[in-house]
């Protein structure tokens, strides 16, 4: 094949031909006037009709079918522009449904952040010490007694098992005493989340402010009543950034990256001037909301 | 009988136990202090002298979800979840979100672990549809979707359900099953359960939904693994657009194992949408079972899924009729795209039960049992949320979330039948007996069954079998520790039975701390008889209060304290826990069995009564207001001669 020929052959030169034409045409068909009535058909989008429709059909399209890509390509450019003079795109539901999910997924690609230095993610825990802390820990045994299991006794066999584990003698095991149960007897250095997990939050705000090394109660769980002893609670206490810092730092990537959608939404927001009128409607009690 | 009240026994014994011992005589306290050893429930003989050393046992249940979809799932993106993986995280750890409707939403009390499962078919591709990725918006049919989501609301539900019908006739468009895009995501997936997998505190397993659907025969998946990111990131998502081939899913676990080295298991759901197909005598080819493929189910599938808002799998009232707590929460219209409705006799390979008694058959004929399975439970939400309690209920997909008029519209609506609203379940949870909140120590207690599920409430339920235990075991100290030490824990095969002339079990359940208490507990025995026939009993083992079992031994009702005007109850009724050892009354050495627990708690407001009141809503009177949520054990089996 002569090269003359592979180039007659050549694609881009039909469609930089075919775009001469047709350009040629338009501009016989369209009266000069403001910019905005001018409609270009690049060599991009050219490339483009013909891509899309070899994709379909998977052979390139023929110069008569492109010429009607291009022409249907002008009608669908003239209709748009005209819908959106007439602003047949301000109240569509759907066209606008569609454009704010393509600004929304703008805005997140601008709002990617950069990894934190360590000076921010200890600013970050600085401001925020309780997400981080180091839960106080509380070593304790409690002695169970299930209220249903003693009916009018209850009352009765409550103040004799105090007695009995406020007087132990020596080597008597408390583990032995009270109501068999399911629930464990000796926690060793419990979390304060591990004992709200397992007795319920009642009872772990009473085992916070327990006295060491005394027995108090009893204190309710969603089981019944406890008799407890704390023999060692180690305080809680704000975490170093070196024991937390997977924590901090996916943290505070979730925080930043809501804040800057935010930001760059709120810099669009300060291009506007939003008047919101009195409601003309009696509005509902906002328990109605939840 | 060992059944009656324990708990009266119980009581009684106690008594004895509070320190002094003459006081137990006469009840006139003297020495107090002192312990008399006759009087102390004694811990079994074992090396150490203390029952109460660190032991090596799991000592306390964790509670997850290993079936939550979020926005990377195409069905759930079409029906407007938004919210992806990291806020599922976050939600399952106990923080406050924004849901896909705008609405706040916080769990009573966080998870111990979450799976997210997102279907593997078009992983995420769902959401480039949606965002409106110039790539896909090529294909007409993806372009359309786009623009039916765009719409919102019901349109977007039908988007869902068309894509539904898609999967399971395999008409998505090309362009959807680019596998690029499903790498990208599954690595970035996998990132983020990475970050917030915090071993002792919250564990993030990775996995992933496997959604054949044959004909809209439902056969899903989930897959899940007990490594992490490094090795997991590997390996692709096999999906349904792969093979529809359950043993073509198994094939690929091994090709994971073999070439990652990674440890993998699967857990089938919702076999009551599988229109007979799930416990079904025959393969996915309609061959007969053989020995291998026993074999290689049995070596994948250690777990069942039985409870899950798209209905509960345990048995069917058609199956069990003489069982007064089945048909919990059923769906029995049709199948999973209801093209094909439901006949009965396929209900007898669609439930846990059945599938459990069939698999006693199978290892008969073939030598392995392909149904060795024990019990989970999980959401199936898609709507980014693991919410399975009653009072705090989000709903099977982003549609579903609350609003005034959910219990009336369609969940779905194929071929002109819908399924409404109210019919979702607000179910369940995995409990797994962990020895720790790992990855690997929740996939180690998977593998060996050591689970139940719960439709969920958190109650802790303990069940060991053998063939010594005594009455007295139930007022153990420490009953798991004699548990472990004379039996096996649920899940597991009973020892050699030696001399003894019938297995017992020692179960105990303990009410969950924040909820109801518990109405019975009971054991349900599976056999195959002499003839082959397959029978089942179910016995009411343990029970709170003084009932007494009436004539034909069926144990009076618990009663009722549910408050409909309020939706509230009271636990002026039922036990907080309920413990017993219960020997099989009519054993037979020579009939393969199994044994499960289930524990079944006094009736409290269904969601729907919580949506009646909070939205000052009238529903009709096909809609239940008041459930008694349960929990299922995985069974203990029998084998004659083993």
């Amino acid at each position: 094949m002569s090269r003359a020929r592979r180039l007659l052959r050549e694609p881009l030169l039909h469609f930089l031909l075919l775009g001469a034409a047709l350009f040629g045409v338009h501009r016989l068909a369209t009266a000069p006037s403001a910019e905005g009535s001018r409609i270009v058909v690049s060599v991009g989008k050219l490339r483009s009709l013909a891509e899309t429709f070899r994709m379909t059909w998977q052979r390139p399209p023929t110069e008569a079918e492109l010429r009607g890509l291009v022409m249907d390509h002008v009608r669908e450019e003239v209709l748009v522009r005209e819908a959106v003079r007439l602003g047949l795109d301000r109240d569509d539901p759907v066209v606008r449904r569609r454009l704010r999910t393509r600004m929304d997924v703008l805005l997140d690609d601008t709002a990617a952040v950069s990894p934190p230095t360590d000076a921010q993610l200890q600013a970050y825990l600085d401001v925020h010490p309780g997400a981080f802390r180091q839960e106080s820990r509380t070593t304790f045994v409690q002695v169970f007694l299930s209220p249903e299991r003693h009916g009018e006794r209850l009352e009765t066999d409550l103040r004799r098992l105090q007695a009995s584990l406020q007087h132990l003698v020596p080597g008597a095991d408390p583990l032995r005493m009270g109501d068999s149960s399911m629930l464990e007897g000796r926690f060793d250095a419990a979390s304060e989340r591990e004992v709200e997990r397992i007795f319920g939050d009642a009872f772990a705000r009473e085992l916070a402010t327990a006295p060491v090394n005394d027995w108090t109660g009893p204190v309710r769980s969603g089981y019944g009543l406890h008799f407890v002893r704390v023999t060692e609670r180690v305080p809680g206490r704000p975490a170093r950034l070196e024991e937390v810092r997977e924590a901090v730092q996916r943290e505070w990537l979730s925080q930043e990256t809501a804040r800057a959608r935010e930001a760059a939404y709120q810099a669009l927001l300060r291009r506007m001037k939003v008047t919101v009128e009195p409601p003309p409607v009696e509005t509902a009690d906002p328990r109605a909301g939840r | 009988m060992g059944l009656g009240s324990a708990l009266r026994r119980g009581g009684f014994t106690v008594g004895l136990l509070l320190g002094a011992a003459s006081w137990a005589q006469d009840g006139t306290p003297t020495s107090e202090g002192h312990l008399d050893a006759r009087t102390v429930a004694q811990p079994a003989a074992k090396k150490d002298y203390s029952p109460y050393v660190r032991r090596a046992q799991p000592t306390r249940p964790y509670f997850g979800d290993t079936h939550l979809h979020t926005a990377l799932s195409l069905d759930a993106r079409a029906f407007g979840n938004v919210l992806e993986p990291e806020a599922a995280f976050r939600f399952a750890r106990g923080e406050e979100v924004t849901t896909s409707t705008g609405q706040q939403a916080r769990l009573s009390r966080p998870l111990d672990f979450l799976v997210v499962a997102d279907h593997s078919e078009a992983l995420g591709t769902m959401v480039e549809i949606a965002k409106g990725n110039p790539a896909f918006m090529k294909d007409p049919v993806a372009k359309r979707w786009n623009e039916m989501m765009a719409k919102g609301g019901e349109s977007g539900t039908a988007a869902a359900q068309e894509i539904i019908v898609a999967l399971s006739t395999n008409k998505l468009p090309e362009v959807v099953k680019d596998p690029t895009i499903a790498r990208t995501i599954w690595q970035s997936t996998n990132a983020v359960a990475e970050r917030y997998n915090e071993p002792g505190r919250f564990t993030a397993l990775l996995g992933y939904e496997w959604t054949s659907n044959k004909g809209g025969q439902n056969l899903h998946r989930v897959v899940l693994f007990r490594d992490g990111k490094a090795k997991v990131d590997q390996l692709l998502p096999f999906s349904s657009l792969d093979s529809e081939n359950p043993a073509d899913l198994w094939n690929a676990l091994a090709g994971y194992e073999q070439k990652l080295g990674v440890k993998v298991l699967a857990i089938a759901h919702n076999g009551n949408l599988s229109n007979g197909r799930m416990f079904g005598p025959v393969d996915f080819n309609g061959a007969a079972l053989t020995r291998s493929y026993a074999e290689t189910r049995r070596r994948w599938e250690p777990l069942y899924e039985v409870t899950q808002i798209k209905g509960d799998g345990e048995t069917h009232k058609f199956l069990s009729p003489n069982d007064e707590f089945a048909g919990y929460e059923i769906w029995d219209k049709g199948n999973l795209n209801l093209s094909e409705k439901k006949r009965p006799e396929m209900l007898q390979y669609e439930y846990a039960r059945e599938g459990l008694k069939l698999g006693l058959k199978l290892e008969q004929q073939l030598g392995v049992n392909p149904f060795k399975f024990g019990m989970i439970g999980s959401t199936d939400s898609h709507t980014s949320l693991a919410t399975a309690d009653e009072d705090n209920f989000f709903g099977k997909h982003s549609g579903k979330e609350p609003s005034p008029h959910r219990w009336e519209r369609p969940v779905a609506t194929f071929n002109g039948v819908s399924i409404l609203g109210w019919e979702q379940a607000a179910s369940g949870y995995a409990a797994v007996w962990a020895t720790d909140n790992t990855r690997e120590a929740i996939f180690d207690a998977m593998s060996r069954r050591e689970t139940y599920a719960t439709t969920g409430p958190r109650m802790i339920v303990r069940f060991f079998g053998g063939w010594s235990f005594e009455p007295q075991d139930a007022r153990s100290r420490v009953p798991a520790s004699v548990g472990y030490e004379k039996g096996v824990p649920m899940g597991g095969d009973l020892a050699a039975r030696g001399q003894a002339k019938a297995p017992s079990f020692l179960v105990a359940a303990l009410k969950d701390p924040q909820g109801a208490n518990l109405d019975r507990v009971q054991i349900v025995k599976g056999w195959m008889d002499k003839a082959g026939g397959l029978q089942e009993q179910v016995y009411d083992v343990v029970w709170s209060g003084k009932r007494k079992p009436g004539a034909k031994g069926k144990l009076p009702a618990v009663g009722n304290t549910v408050d409909l005007k309020t939706a509230t109850w009271t636990n002026s009724i039922g036990a907080a826990e309920l413990i017993t050892v219960w020997k099989d009354p009519k054993f037979d050495p020579t009939q393969r069995a199994f044994y499960y627990a289930r524990v079944i708690e006094i009736p409290t407001p269904r969601w729907t009564a919580y949506d009646a009141v909070r939205f000052g809503v009238k529903m009709g009177p096909e809609v239940p207001m008041v459930t008694q949520e349960r929990a299922y054990t995985s069974p203990i089996w029998y084998t004659p001669g083993s």
